[in-house]
């Protein structure tokens, strides 16, 4: 089974920014609607989303909880198993990124029911 | 009684009582229910200042202008310890501020006498330039102020990159244009130019001082600074209309220890900012009790993103997570904001204090300790 790899600090930047494109450039909003979303545009990946997350100087939370948080907020679906995480620099950062796709997920769940 | 009159702080109260007295009379007259009837259309009644009153005002006003056509400067000593690195240092930095507020307010022009300093970090400078920067983009203010005597917190006061910011004799300028390879000169910037800090080249500098590796090494410090400056532009700056042009503020520099890196923004402050519930909202303009809004945001548990999205507010406990898991690292971090003074270090709980002078803005201190 082939796998479709994102190296974020060599594909996209060693320095992410913050979350939404107003607070400036390489922001998870951006991340997320130029890397992310194009991969689910017709229904969930066949091949496993490796994401790279070693190499840059790091991470904001803002960041990550966009790109990824927002990611299932936009399909509204919790889509963790499509993906698998490298970050051997810092590795709970791994977990640190489930916990928004979760928490994310609960979100969505939460408004469903609020406007079900 | 007449020398203190002319000591420019009792004008000024004197000026007030006037516009007071004034005030009352025209209540007086007019009364709150005779207002309520009279109809929206109709002017105001305008009371004529009575005349003893208005001669008073004249001649209060006429000994204002003469002490500042004089130009009489009103000295604002600095304290011996000049730090924001203990709460009691900062209380004693936070009250000599709020006087230099006061004076640059009422357009009075001061001088900062260092020379009595005996130990000195980034914090106060930083905050020095903060407060001079709200009021010159308000009105110019004038100040004049010497350095610390003790030559090395003087080659740290003019190597820090105060006088970039400044405007001194081209001979002050010339002393401090040359680079201190141990001290990361003061940058800022504005939310509208869309600036932000230079985080790889204050992380780079912090890596080649402490010894720590290129990037690996200070991946969380990425994360402190990206959650602080996101901060920043997200609350701190959201208030419109407000007559300066909020700006932050950094410097690091070598310690006995390791690193003394401080950010500084002087836009609204954590606890005007955090997400209330109703009745801390009450008792917040109630009592002016802001306390603990800082270490509930740490915290995380309540809600307190001012979007009100529950997915949002993750920096600050991210923030405080950081001594308790890299303790190698981070000797101690402060947050000073409002009337909250927090400090977080190692295998401690995170304590927070009142200050009873209230800091004009957020600091974020950071000590990191050296690998070398």
């Amino acid at each position: 089974m082939s796998k479709t790899i994102i190296d974020i600090a060599n594909d996209f930047s060693p320095t992410p920014g913050l979350r939404n494109r107003d607070s400036g450039p390489f922001s998870g909003e951006q991340f997320r609607e130029e890397r992310l979303e194009p991969l689910f545009k017709d229904g969930d990946p066949q091949e496993k989303i490796v994401i790279n997350f070693d190499g840059g100087y790091g991470y904001a939370g803002s960041f990550l909880e966009e790109a990824f948080g927002g990611l299932v907020r936009t399909l509204k679906r919790n889509v963790v198993d499509s993906f698998e995480f490298i970050s051997t620099e810092e590795p709970l950062l791994i977990e640190r990124v489930k916990k928004y796709m979760d928490s994310a997920y609960r979100y969505v769940q939460e408004n469903k029911n609020i406007s079900g | 009684m007449k020398k203190y009159c002319r000591e420019p702080k009792y004008i000024h109260l004197l000026l007030k009582r006037a516009d007071k007295t004034l005030r009352d009379r025209q209540k007086k007259t007019n009364g709150p229910q005779k207002s309520f009837l009279r109809s929206l259309s109709d002017s105001p009644r305008k009371e004529k200042l009575p005349s003893n009153v208005r001669k008073r005002r004249h001649k209060l006003q006429r000994i204002l202008a003469e002490h500042q056509s004089a130009k009489i400067r009103y000295p604002h000593k600095a304290p011996e310890i000049f730090t924001l690195q203990t709460k009691e240092y900062a209380e004693q930095c936070c009250k000599m501020f709020d006087e230099l507020k006061d004076h640059l307010e009422h357009g009075f022009p001061v001088h900062l006498d260092f020379s009595e300093v005996r130990h000195l970090t980034g914090g106060p400078i930083l905050y020095l330039l903060s407060i001079m920067d709200i009021w010159d983009q308000q009105s110019a203010c004038d100040i004049k102020g010497n350095t610390p005597a003790n030559p090395n917190l003087k080659h740290y006061f003019e190597q820090s990159g105060f006088y970039d910011h400044v405007s001194v004799s081209p001979l002050a300028r010339t002393r401090a244009s040359k680079e201190d390879p141990h001290i990361l000169r003061i940058t800022n910037g504005h939310k509208a130019s869309h600036s932000s800090p230079p985080i790889p080249k204050v992380l780079d500098f912090i890596a080649e001082q402490t010894g720590l590796p290129r990037r690996t090494g200070t991946k969380s410090l990425f994360t402190a600074l990206a959650e602080i400056i996101g901060n920043v532009l997200d609350h701190a700056y959201a208030k419109q209309g407000l007559p300066y042009s909020p700006t932050w503020w950094l410097m690091a520099s070598t310690s006995l220890r390791g690193m003394h890196l401080v950010i500084l923004d002087n836009g609204d402050t954590i606890p005007q900012t955090v997400n209330k519930r109703l009745t801390e909202k009450f008792k917040s303009i109630m009592n002016s009790n802001n306390s603990g809004f800082i270490l509930s945001a740490l915290n995380g548990k309540v809600p307190r993103s001012a979007t009100k999205k529950s997915y949002r507010g993750q920096g600050l406990p991210i923030i405080k997570e950081m001594p308790q898991r890299e303790p190698e690292l981070f000797e101690k971090i402060i947050i000073v904001s409002g009337k909250e003074y927090v400090t977080l270090v190692p295998g401690k709980v995170p304590v927070t204090e009142s200050l009873e002078h209230a800091f004009f803005g957020t600091l974020y201190s950071f000590d990191i300790r050296s690998s070398k």
